[in-house]
């Protein structure tokens, strides 16, 4: 027993030694200099051996002249032509003779230039209020796009705070809406992706050029066009030298809290709050603060955030940042930091930040000395811009390897189809041309990336994981060519492994706790709490999480409100937050009703309903559940409001169809997806494809994409796990509505497949599987971004998922509409008939409600377009474009952020969306056609008598819940 | 006897049971807690729910008395409720002993080693049982894809050409589920038994070979077995219950519901009439059956128990 106090008592000693220590003396010797790099005046050129090269060898084609000129000014009002519905303005916002252009405008500037060569270009614009996305233009000098890089040039809308932050009745902090906040500004014509860290460098002959803006996404006010001198900028040496006459102020230390920005680029760079360390400027160990910004959020490239902060007197500033890079593992993040507009000199280009797990006060500088800044008495600002930096380089590298060696796979596909034969030969290395040189290239060029990778960050991390793999299997072909087939399946993944390096690499992630504008002698903070402090924190938060409660979410204030309803929602906590704060800005105060909103699992709903404790309104249910409530009588029928029609106006007919029972409608549409068809350009181009227009089509284009092992993707969505209902094969339907099919017939009493062409379409659907062997189970993102499925239909928000994770094939895919089918017209015409099926999300009010006309207020208000636009841009502002919101609003559809191209094929396919009713014992029809597939599909049966034999099935449950429910 | 016992002391039977409630009132209050949770949760539903089964019950409005209805629906009509019963039947038939016999063999080969290694040993295949959803893993596995694991297998082998559809080929699917439930299974029992094992009492093994025991096999049945009846009686019981209320692991790997019902199971059939169709009464008849099912194979158990050592 005397051991076990010993050590006990040498443990508590110890500790007792390492928490006065820490307190007192090693935070004393804090090296705020410590993670400061080396500034590296690297040319990325050098490293010029990919794809946007294209910009380098425009470099290239002519002389190599960068004229010092005054600056060109081409005045916006003055254009030679103009396509489109532009507008001269007289004055907008302060500023005089101004341009707006429409998202679909071409306008064409002429400029007299008397030197021919290099210049810059910068506009001076103003972000005229759209839909909230970058506005993009395709740039032609004189007639045409001088490089890849022109044909979508970024320029950024300005967002801010909406208000201060605040703080709801429990005193946590409320996180501002992010709103536009525009005024005219200027900005250079740059790579938006950010793998070319300068501003583009266009080349003008001498004599007369044109300019023309072609529009791409969103409208944009122009007030002129400059064509500026291309410069460099000074190095920290020559910036020093030229203020060194100046002071170096004395005893000066100000704080700029970083949450509490001016404006920034994005809606998503909003104040966030950290617990992580308890001297994050302001904390509260039980309350929630926002105390940072960035993070995640303030990844993308070329995003930037502005501070404003005064300076008492004139002077030498040093700038020290609280910051923490923890999220880049084994990288460097960069950044431009520009003072007033304008990087002060070279070394605040790229300015890096080393990853660390802790958070640091890190002094601008390097690694020996800080950088002096020359601040004028007054307002100045800071602003911070992501760069790629380094990387950017990298980046492109790795996006050619990535499209060569998917072009290399899909070449091999040809010969061997994606699971080849082990034991065979396909002699490859005599089939495709120079295999092993084309090999042999891809595995230097990636060496060589994996050497810059290590340079850069000073050590291997999982992102040279990932080169080492691919390199490693390189090396294995280029051994044993003949054996290349086997190993197919690991290449293709390993492929896709690297277009996961270009995300892990373009990420950039920083978050800001606080600046510090201070003399040089200042007494800066510690950048970390000792042991005790933040273990005492620690604790307090422990031991506060018993009083807080979570699932409700606070009110911001006290209405006068009479009325009180309780909502449920089963969706996201992120959703739920942007909800209630929109109820508290916009619905409470208007309507005077209090909404008390609850956040729960959606299996829920039933029992609560049963024991009388359920909610008045439920949201986000599936869109079988409201029907199926509706026959016990749970739910309140819509239809019996006055102005029902008129708020179902705001959807599309077929949105409100699963809704329908017995005459009553008894729930409103949330959300609405569609089918539409995805597609790769490039290897449709390739290989002189058209995407199929007709179902006849697609049956035609089989056998040229089978040449070639290349497949078609239809979906077979599976239940898997929860319980739920399986609604009706999506592609099965769309044939089936397409060839004038009704789901129920004899008012709803029986199942439609096996009349008219039903069976037909059947066992064409069938067919698909069973003859020309398409994939029953795949995954089609995956195979999507390596070609081998160049071709798939599936529901329209694959589209975000697709824009934000698959950054190797970014340009590279459309969609368009679904296959139809061709209809005679009548006329002895034909159309083709584009109708599909969608699938959705929904909110309706429970029949115990007892204030029914306040709960439908607050649907109508929901479901209205105003609040559908805000919550889908607040939902894109917070989790990004991955989160675009599919509304079954219509006129909200028209508002959120799709380019002009892209909305109108959209539209173009909603119009032909039709609905799939609910019936009693609907759940049967979805689940036996699925069976009737299966069987034909396992067992080879007839496609035609087997779907007789199920439809008997799916007839009996019809008829066994009609009778339940007294229907006949 | 009871009524003399009455008359000689001139008390009533019911003044009897209160005196003697009062007089051993502390076990009874070490009892209750146990006792009313135990009634609350367990048996007060397992009646409900039997009153229930005699009555449509659709969740959303008040039950109505319908007889015998639910029953004769459920073995006349549903056939359905056939094909989950013989899926149920073979998954227990299967599984329970299958794994029951292969728990205690691997417990005994395991108690043989030395401590370090039986620890470790122990917990390797006690790790499915409680590492929650992780049979989630065999969906990767059984993937119908080409890149799921058995179908590259064995397309790398050249065993087939096209990947099989594990999870929706009604051919393959109560193979899949019977694997991962045997996998799943193992734990529980086992833990008891290597318990068991541990707890026999060593000197009986000396006056076992004194007695004239010859071999391991005599050893295990004379001894080893009839010492750890308990563990035995608490495996069996663990076993059976989880064999017939297979449902989780079918709905998460072969959907729900699953294709042509080929991994239906009474636990699944009893859930889509619950939840999805609304039948709370219809899903109580089922509920009562399955519970006439674990209790007959209960008393089917204890009986062969009793057997071992004989």
């Amino acid at each position: 027993m005397k051991k076990i106090y010993i050590v006990l008592l040498s443990i508590t000693v110890l500790f007792f030694a390492y928490a006065t220590l820490d307190a007192f003396w090693w935070s004393g010797i804090e090296d705020y200099l410590e993670f400061n790099e080396e500034y590296d005046d690297s040319d990325s050129s050098e490293l010029a051996y990919f794809d946007i090269s294209d910009y380098y060898t425009y470099l290239e084609e002519y002389d190599a002249f960068y004229p010092q000129v005054d600056t060109i000014t081409i005045d916006a009002i003055h254009y030679s032509e103009s396509v489109g519905d532009n507008e001269v303005m007289d004055s907008y916002a302060g500023v005089d003779d101004v341009l707006l252009t429409d998202e679909s405008s071409e306008v064409t500037w002429q400029v007299e230039v008397d030197q021919a060569g290099y210049y810059n270009l910068v506009l001076n614009y103003y972000p005229y209020s759209g839909k909230s996305s970058g506005i993009e233009r395709a740039v032609y000098i004189n007639g045409e796009i001088p490089f890849e890089g022109a044909e979508n040039i970024t320029f950024y809308r300005i967002w801010g705070n909406e208000t201060s932050i605040t703080q709801d009745v429990n005193g946590n902090d409320i996180r501002p809406s992010q709103i536009e906040t525009p005024f005219w500004n200027s900005m250079y014509f740059n790579d938006h992706v950010g793998y070319i860290d300068e501003p583009f460098a266009f080349y003008f002959h001498s004599g007369t050029n044109t300019i023309q803006l072609v529009g791409v996404r969103e409208p944009l006010m122009i007030k002129s066009i400059e064509l500026q001198s291309v410069e460099t900028l000074m190095d920290y040496d020559t910036y020093e030298q030229m203020y060194q006459s100046e002071s170096v102020v004395e005893d000066q230390l100000e704080f700029i809290q970083a949450e509490e920005q001016s404006y920034s680029s994005s809606p998503t760079l909003y104040p966030l709050a950290d617990r992580t360390s308890v001297k994050t400027m302001p904390n509260s160990a039980s309350l929630v603060r926002l105390n940072t910004i960035g993070g995640n959020n303030w990844r993308v490239s070329g995003d930037f955030i502005v501070w404003t902060f005064q300076v008492e007197e004139s002077g030498l500033y040093s700038i020290s940042l609280r910051v923490k890079q923890r999220l880049a593992t084994g990288m460097n993040v960069y950044r431009n930091i520009y003072i007033d507009d304008e990087i002060p000199f070279q070394e605040m280009e790229n300015y890096a930040f080393v990853y660390d797990t802790n958070w640091r006060i890190q002094t601008l500088g390097n690694e020996e000395e800080e950088y002096l800044f020359y601040l004028t008495e007054g307002t100045h600002t800071i602003k911070m811009e992501v760069s790629l930096g380094d990387y950017g380089a990298v980046i492109g590298q790795v996006q050619t390897s990535i499209n060569n060696l998917n072009k290399l796979y899909r070449e091999i596909l040809v010969y061997t189809g994606p699971e080849p034969d082990q034991y065979r030969d396909y002699q490859l290395t005599e089939r495709i041309d120079n295999l092993v040189e084309r090999i042999q290239a891809e595995r230097d060029s990636l060496a060589s990336i994996r050497e810059t990778l290590i340079e850069i960050s000073g050590s291997k991390s999982e992102k040279t994981g990932i080169l080492d793999t691919v390199i490693l299997q390189l090396d294995d072909f280029i051994d044993k060519p003949r054996e290349i087939h086997t190993q197919l399946l690991t290449f293709n993944s390993n492929i896709s492994s690297l277009g996961t390096l270009v995300l892990l690499l373009s990420a950039q992630p920083l978050e800001i706790d606080y600046f510090l504008v201070h003399s040089q002698d200042a007494n800066l903070p510690q950048s970390n709490a000792s042991f005790v402090s933040s273990l005492w924190f620690k604790i307090c938060s422990f031991f506060s999480t018993f009083t807080t409660d979570y699932s409700s979410l606070g009110a911001t204030g006290d209405y006068e409100t009479d009325t009180t309803i309780e909502v449920w929602l089963s969706i996201g906590r992120d959703q739920a937050n942007v909800l209630r704060k929109l109820i508290d800005e916009s619905f409470t105060p208007i309507s005077k009703i209090q909404v008390d909103l609850k956040l729960v699992n959606s299996s829920v709903l039933l029992p609560a309903t049963l024991s009388n404790v359920g909610p008045d309104v439920a949201m986000g249910l599936g869109n079988s559940i409201p029907v199926n409530y509706a026959m016990r009588n749970a739910v309140y029928d819509l239809s019996q409001f006055e102005d029902f029609d008129e708020v179902a106006t705001r959807f599309m007919e077929s949105a409100m169809v699963p809704f329908e029972y017995e005459g009553g409608y008894y729930a409103l549409p949330e959300q609405q997806t569609f089918l539409m068809m995805f597609y790769r350009t490039d290897i449709f181009e390739e290989l002189g494809l058209e995407p199929p227009q007709t179902w006849d089509d697609v049956i035609a284009l089989i056998p040229d994409l089978q040449k070639h092992n290349l497949e078609f993707y239809l979906p077979i969505p599976i239940t898997q796990g929860s319980v739920m209902n399986l609604a009706p094969n999506p592609i099965f339907s769309t044939l089936f509505y397409q060839n004038g099919g009704t789901f129920y017939t004899d008012g709803n009493t029986r199942c439609g497949f096996d009349q008219g062409s039903g069976p037909e379409v059947f066992e064409m659907w069938t067919q698909f599987y069973t003859d020309y062997s398409f994939p029953v189970q795949a995954d089609f993102v995956n195979r999507f971004r390596s070609g081998q499925m160049p071709i798939g239909i599936t529901y329209y928000n694959v589209y975000n998922t697709l824009s934000v994770f698959a950054p190797e094939i970014r340009g590279k895919w459309d969609f368009v509409l679904v296959p139809g089918t061709e209809v005679d017209d009548g006329n002895g015409g034909t159309y083709i008939d584009r109708s599909t099926v969608s699938s959705g999300t929904s909110t309706m009010i429970m029949n115990d409600c007892e204030d029914k006309e306040a709960a439908w207020e607050f649907l109508k208000w929901w479901t209205s377009t105003e609040t559908q636009v805000r919550f889908g841009r607040e939902m894109e502002g917070i989790l990004g474009a991955a989160a675009r919101y599919p509304t079954a609003n219509v006129e909200a559809m028209s508002q959120l952020p799709w380019t002009v191209s892209e909305y109108s094929k959209l539209m173009e396919q909603w119009e032909w969306v039709k609905g799939i009713p609910e019936v009693p014992g609907g759940y049967m029809t979805g689940r036996h056609l699925d069976n009737a597939f299966r069987m034909v599909y396992n067992d080879n049966t007839n496609a035609r008598e087997t779907l007789y034999d199920y439809v008997q099935v799916i007839n009996a449950e019809i008829e066994s819940k009609r009778r339940e429910f007294g229907l006949d | 006897m009871n009524r003399t016992t009455v008359g000689s002391t001139g008390l009533t039977k019911r003044q009897l049971l209160w005196k003697n409630i009062k007089k051993s009132k502390h076990s009874y209050i070490l009892l209750a807690p146990y006792a009313i949770l135990f009634f609350t949760f367990t048996v007060i539903p397992v009646f409900m729910s039997l009153g229930i089964s005699f009555s449509y019950f659709n969740l959303l409005e008040a039950p109505r008395f319908v007889g015998l209805s639910n029953y004769i629906k459920l073995f006349l009509e549903d056939e359905v409720f056939i094909i989950a019963l013989k899926n149920t039947l073979i998954l227990a038939v299967v599984t329970g002993p299958v794994s029951y016999l292969l728990a205690f063999l691997f417990a005994w080969l395991i108690n043989e080693l030395g401590p370090k290694l039986r620890s470790f040993l122990t917990l390797i295949f006690y790790a499915p049982s409680i590492s929650g959803n992780a049979f989630l893993m065999w969906l990767i596995i059984f993937s119908g894809d080409v890149h799921g694991y058995a179908n590259a297998f064995l397309i790398n082998w050249g065993f087939i050409d096209n990947p099989i559809q594990w999870l929706k080929d009604p051919d393959y699917m109560m193979l899949v589920i019977i694997i991962v439930q045997l996998w799943l299974s193992l734990g529980v029992s086992f833990l008891a038994f290597i318990a068991g094992l541990q707890s026999v009492d060593r000197s009986m093994y000396e006056a076992g070979a004194i007695d004239g025991i010859r071999n391991r096999w005599q050893e295990l049945w004379h001894i080893t077995l009839p010492s750890m009846k308990p563990q035995l009686m608490f495996g069996a019981v663990m076993q059976i219950t989880t064999s017939l209320a297979i449902a989780e692991v079918s709905m998460q790997l072969v959907g729900f519901p699953s294709v042509e019902y080929a991994g239906h199971t009474i636990v699944t059939h009893l859930i889509d009439f619950g939840t999805v169709r609304y039948d709370l009464g219809y899903a109580s008849a089922i509920a009562t059956i399955l519970f006439l099912i674990m209790m007959t194979a209960n008393l089917l158990v204890r009986q062969i128990l009793r057997k071992v050592g004989n």
